[in-house]
């Protein structure tokens, strides 16, 4: 799994998909699959005591059965069409969209991969850049994935968010992502933030991001007692010290027709989706968001 | 001090925080809710303690 290129990856798509879009909704979408899957991966660590661990966390987060549907593409376009039907927002429909499939591309990277047409195929694409690590525990995965190619991919991936350094700017907030979102002026009015507190809640999730990366580094090589064995290891589906978890198919042509059936099968499905359920629900959302109703981000 | 830079020194404090504390703690700093609520908090709370510092001198 990827730690922090799904907080860093919101930035970029807001800015790069030119439609009217929720920077919010992107943020919730690279985020919503790993909400509720992570924590049983690893367990809950009570003193001596371990609660809700799952048995196979590669199985449990990315398989089936398990939970990893919420790795899937359908995933995404179910959560997107519920908060169609009940906000009639449009950027939010296409926020969640476009940030869960995001989420669900990018943990492809790892050697478990997701099983992007799940419920027509189980099967895994994973391009195997570094190993899941996290049926090892927390700690070891975190060290397995400062240590390889998965931690690299965090640093590419802040480059990429300073490449594109106006989205961080106060105008780009205030005339960009606030209008495209009613929540921010229903937040300030509610909470009676400061502009400048709307503004650090909007970067925070990249800062966040950056220093996550720092840190997690820092203590994969630096204060990690098991530094010496948990050597650095930037090899394709490294690092080889810790445990190797795939889930491929067991023959190249078991793989192509689990696909075959898969993405056709999605696509189907998807086009019928589209047309009956999602159609009637975008003609009656609105167009656009409602105007801010705080004089204070409407006069900007 | 003006209200840039006690922005930029909040940042700079929220930075710190994140990168030794995050370092040092691990997961309970580093998590999606004390993670960004640390950059909040420290850009909410600094810039009016440092610019009413300012005021009083």
């Amino acid at each position: 799994m990827s730690w922090a290129a799904h907080e860093l990856e919101s930035y970029f798509l807001q800015k790069h998909v030119k439609v009217t879009i929720s920077f919010l909704a992107i943020l919730l979408g690279c985020l919503s699959p790993d909400l509720f899957t992570k924590l049983p991966a690893y367990g809950i660590h009570i003193g001596s005591r371990t609660l809700l661990k799952a048995a196979d966390a590669a199985t449990w987060q990315r398989g089936w059965p398990g939970a990893g549907f919420t790795h899937s593409l359908t995933f995404g376009v179910v959560i997107a069409i519920i908060v169609l039907g009940v906000t009639r927002s449009r950027a939010w429909f296409l926020g969640l969209l476009v940030g869960q499939f995001a989420h669900a591309l990018t943990d492809t990277f790892d050697s478990v991969g997701t099983m992007l047409f799940f419920p027509f195929t189980t099967q895994h694409y994973g391009l195997g850049m570094w190993a899941y690590g996290a049926q090892a525990g927390r700690y070891a995965d975190a060290a397995a994935y400062y240590s390889s190619l998965g931690g690299v991919w965090d640093v590419v991936w802040i480059v990429i968010a300073i490449s594109g350094i106006a989205v961080f700017k106060r105008a780009y907030f205030f005339d960009t992502v606030v209008p495209n979102d009613p929540v921010w002026p229903w937040v300030q009015t509610r909470l009676h933030a400061p502009d400048r507190v709307l503004v650090a809640a909007y970067r925070a999730f990249f800062i966040y991001g950056a220093c996550r990366v720092a840190a997690w580094f820092g203590w994969a090589r630096l204060l990690n007692p098991l530094r010496g064995t948990d050597v650095f290891d930037p090899s394709w589906d490294g690092p080889r010290w810790v445990a190797r978890v795939t889930a491929h198919a067991a023959t190249t042509a078991i793989f192509w027709a689990n696909t075959g059936r898969g993405l056709a099968l999605w696509l189907i499905s998807m086009a019928a989706v589209g047309w009956f359920v999602v159609r009637p629900l975008w003609n009656r959302a609105a167009p656009t968001p409602p105007p801010p109703s705080e004089p204070a981000l409407a006069s900007r | 001090m003006t209200e840039g830079h006690a922005e930029a020194v909040a940042y700079g404090v929220a930075v710190l925080i994140l990168i030794v504390g995050g370092a040092l703690v691990r997961t309970a700093l580093l998590n999606w809710i004390c993670g960004p609520g640390v950059v909040i908090a420290c850009v909410g709370l600094i810039p009016p303690l440092l610019t009413a510092r300012g005021d009083d001198r």
